[in-house]
């Protein structure tokens, strides 16, 4: 399509009202995905309550959990970095697609999805460490790994699926599908990858820093 | 312009036979399959219940082993629970009726709609199909670990049972963020917030119970299987309250899942049926709100036994008490609904004031074991078992069936029978009580629940007996509806738009409705805009 | 016809008022200060409210400010409230519970 005629498209009333729609649907399901992120946290909150409280070998697997850690507050600080910056190129995406910026749209979900692949290698290099410290997961784990791997994996399963989500996007944006009349879905996929980033700020602070 | 038109697009239109109904994303068939759905398993697990009370009708019973019995209650409970009420009251009514009440033609995400009842659907399917073939979850409703782990119940089954409540969230998730957006966005013009029926807002915080609780039954069901399956230990250390903080922050606030929709169905039928305005609507609705809200803080009053510290369980006990003050609120709308009116006794009023009637009762029995100390004697007794019957069979069940008579002529354009609507009613109250009033004693008397069978010498025989023989005349009373719905299918009788002279929207448009529901969107100007067009008030007639 | 400049405008000061930049340097100095925080060494029971509560302020700044909360209507901001009031609860009940 050719980029002069952009500002000559417009969206039926119907498409208008589908997209309120779809973003109202999605802030409502960002509310419930909220909540088992808080059941996750909540679960690991109890369970290295219930670990603390236990017998002295615990303690002690404690006392080793808290060294592996400090090991891998620089990662997890840099993979931190990575998340927050990640959210301001989708800010920076959605003013692109409102300013009819094409080239910056694509520019940035670009750089968003290499951000996305950064945070999960960082993840995949903490999770080896862990593992080859002896915490397991598929066999043999231990209360506080299964706490720990279930919620950061979960964590990392929904940016696996927004940096999926994110390349279905930029495939689409490169095609010309956004516009400054209809940029809803760049809009959505923002919500989603924001939302993420604000679940990370708690897990960092929560399961790495308390 | 006072209405907005929009023509009906070509490929809306209906196809016929088997495959309009599989492909449909047409809320009324949506929620008229809905409908069915949870039918054929409220049968199902009512048949199983029939079992249950044959089983106890008289100490030392044989008829199934007690291991068979375990697995007959736990299916029992999660088919009228998970597959019956909520997809009945949620799917069913909320489907079928919410659109239409805001002058909507259809929900926001109609084919995700239709996703979430083909999921429902899978749900039930792989629990029954788990549960007809064998090897079955033995865990009851509430699979409390240690007993739902890996080493007390080995059985696949169990997986089966979590992975079937997992879709059935996912279901009921989806479509209630289906439901508040279409509130939200697609309201007729002017029906303002206290314009919107009371069944509506009754499904919206229902909605809101639903996307805000799901999702952490959820997360510990996954954390279950991650436990039976992967070696995890979230519920196999000292963390054994886990699973029961996580199960009861969705499982108390489903029981009012189960029962706003069904106040909100009495709360429609009760002034139609009186002939009266609701008495104080904003009281019903800011109570609505507030049981809503409330719902969320009163989960710990399942575990006082549990072991809680005291500070906590002080807490509980006492926003379990305030629970009780806005639904005492409804109930006196309710009644004052009813005073003074010219009653039209028909089915669906008969069946609202069994509504009433019974569910004081249960809110009652729930303010006194509210009490920790009083709990702490109460707590898996056949108390309990009475209490939670009051509530969601006097209460839901009730309330289905006032609105299945209710709405009955607009959704199949035909009159039931009201006689024998009313013989119905009359044995299925009188079978209800009958069944749930001996068990309060039974429990003071200090029989457990979820046991097999009792030993003659402890007295419990002559109570058991009773309930039995009353949970026959309910099976009784339903053998009559379904033989009402068989003289429905034949009837002749073609039911007009409005027999009820009712207040709100589908009482303006055909029945039944045309699949597009109204051929110009009305504009409501109070909130009883079906009473406004009688009246010839200025609302323009929504078709022909 | 009164409301497409209002709300052009609007989105004008939005854009003069809070760069993105802004909130992403604000979030990055706040994690930095979290980090430094632990690193000191003090005992847990003091620096872990200070944490939760710079955890509390940066999600609120992207709620805000990259979810947009700020500017979109306020029922956007209720759906967002009411699932954190209910969190907050759950997890304080499993922590002391």
């Amino acid at each position: 399509m050719n980029q002069t005629n952009v500002h000559e498209r417009r969206l039926t009333r119907a498409a208008e009202e589908g997209n309120l729609n779809r973003k109202y649907g999605f802030w409502i399901f960002l509310s419930s995905e909220f909540l088992i992120f808080a059941g996750l946290i909540g679960a690991f909150v109890m369970t290295r309550a219930s670990v603390f409280r236990s017998t002295s070998s615990l303690e002690e697997f404690v006392q080793k959990w808290w060294e592996a850690n400090t090991f891998s507050l620089a990662l997890v600080s840099i993979n931190t970095f990575v998340l927050l910056a990640s959210s301001l190129f989708v800010v920076l995406a959605i003013d692109a697609a409102r300013r009819d910026d094409q080239r910056g749209l694509v520019r940035w979900l670009a750089a968003t999805i290499v951000m996305g692949v950064i945070f999960l290698g960082g993840q995949a290099v903490e999770y080896t460490l862990l593992v080859s410290e002896g915490h397991t997961y598929f066999n043999n784990a231990d209360a506080f790994a299964s706490a720990f791997f279930t919620l950061t994996g979960f964590h990392g399963l929904h940016v696996f699926v927004g940096t999926l989500i994110c390349i279905g996007v930029l495939q689409r944006a490169r095609k010309n599908a956004y516009w400054s009349g209809n940029f809803t879905t760049v809009e959505i996929f923002g919500l989603f990858w924001h939302f993420v980033d604000l679940v990370w700020v708690l897990i960092f602070t929560i399961v790495y820093l308390t | 312009m006072a209405s907005i038109s929009i023509p009906v697009r070509s490929q809306d239109k209906a196809k016929s036979g088997l495959l309009g109904w599989l492909a449909t994303v047409d809320h009324k068939k949506v929620g008229l399959m809905y409908m069915v759905m949870a039918f054929v398993f409220f049968i199902g697990s009512g048949l199983l219940a029939l079992i249950i009370r044959t089983q106890l009708a008289a100490p030392g019973m044989t008829l199934v082993d007690p291991n068979t019995y375990n697995q007959i209650f736990t299916m029992h409970g999660t088919g009228m629970i998970f597959l019956f009420t909520i997809p009945m009251l949620v799917g069913g009514f909320g489907n079928y009726f919410l659109p239409i009440m805001i002058g909507a033609r259809d929900v926001a995400f109609p084919r995700l709609n239709a996703f979430s009842f083909w999921i429902t659907l899978g749900a039930g399917l792989v629990m029954s199909i788990a549960f007809l073939v064998g090897d079955r979850s033995a865990a009851a409703w509430t699979a409390y670990v240690p007993l739902s782990t890996s080493t007390y119940s080995p059985q696949s089954g169990m997986d089966i049972w979590l992975l079937g409540l997992i879709l059935a969230g996912i279901g009921s998730t989806l479509g209630a963020v289906n439901f508040m957006v279409t509130i939200f966005t697609m309201r007729a013009p002017g029906m303002t917030a206290w314009r919107i029926p009371m069944f509506v807002w009754a499904m919206a915080t229902t909605a809101v119970m639903v996307l805000l609780a799901t999702p952490v039954l959820t997360a510990a069901l996954v954390m279950l299987v991650a436990d039976r399956n992967f070696s995890t230990q979230f519920f196999t250390t000292s963390n054994a309250r886990l699973w029961q903080h996580m199960f009861w922050f969705y499982s108390h606030p489903a029981v009012y899942i189960m029962v706003l929709p069904a106040m909100g169905v009495v709360s429609e039928v009760l002034p139609v049926f009186s002939r009266k305005p609701l008495f104080g609507a904003k009281a019903v609705v800011i109570s609505t709100a507030l049981i809503g809200i409330l719902g969320f803080t009163t989960w710990v009053h399942h575990m006082f036994v549990s072991g809680v510290s005291p500070a906590i369980e002080r807490f509980f006990i006492f926003t379990t008490m305030v629970i009780a003050v806005p639904t005492g609120v409804k109930m006196f709308n309710w009644i004052f609904t009813m005073w003074g009116g010219s009653l039209n006794l028909k089915t669906p009023l008969l069946m609202c004031i069994g509504f009433l009637s019974t569910f004081v009762i249960g809110g009652i029995t729930g303010v006194i074991q509210a009490a920790g100390p009083v709990d702490s004697y109460l707590h898996n007794s056949y108390w309990v078992v009475a209490h939670f019957h009051y509530v969601l069979f006097g209460g839901s069940v009730f309330g289905i069936f006032a609105g299945l008579y209710y709405w009955a002529p607009k959704m199949v354009g035909r009159m039931f029978d009201d006689k024998l609507g009313k013989l119905h009613f009359v044995l299925m109250f009188f079978g209800f009580n009958l069944t749930f009033f001996p068990m309060h004693i039974l429990g003071l008397e200090g029989m457990p629940r979820r046991i097999a069978t009792y030993a003659g010498d402890r007295g419990w025989a002559a109570g058991n007996l009773v309930a039995t023989i009353g949970a026959f005349t309910i099976a009784l009373s339903i053998l009559v509806f379904i033989i009402n719905l068989v003289k429905i299918a034949r009837s002749k009788e073609a039911a007009p738009a409005d027999p009820w002279e009712g207040n709100t929207l589908e009482w303006m448009i055909p029945s039944p409705p045309p699949e597009y529901n109204f051929a110009v969107i009305p504009t409501v100007q109070s909130d009883r805009p079906a009473l406004d067009a009688r009246n010839g008030g200025v609302t323009p007639a929504a078709h022909h | 016809m009164a409301q497409v400049p209002h709300t052009s405008t609007e989105h004008a000061a939005h854009a003069r008022h809070t760069s993105p930049v802004l909130v992403f340097v604000i979030l990055t100095l706040f994690t930095l200060i979290e980090v430094g925080i632990t690193l000191l060494g003090l005992p847990k029971a003091s620096i872990v409210p200070v944490l939760l509560a710079i955890a509390l302020v940066k999600a609120s700044l992207v709620a805000m400010y990259y979810m947009h909360l700020r500017y979109e209507k306020i029922i956007f901001t209720l759906i967002f409230v009411l699932p954190t009031l209910f969190a907050v609860f759950l997890v304080t009940v499993l922590m002391i519970g």
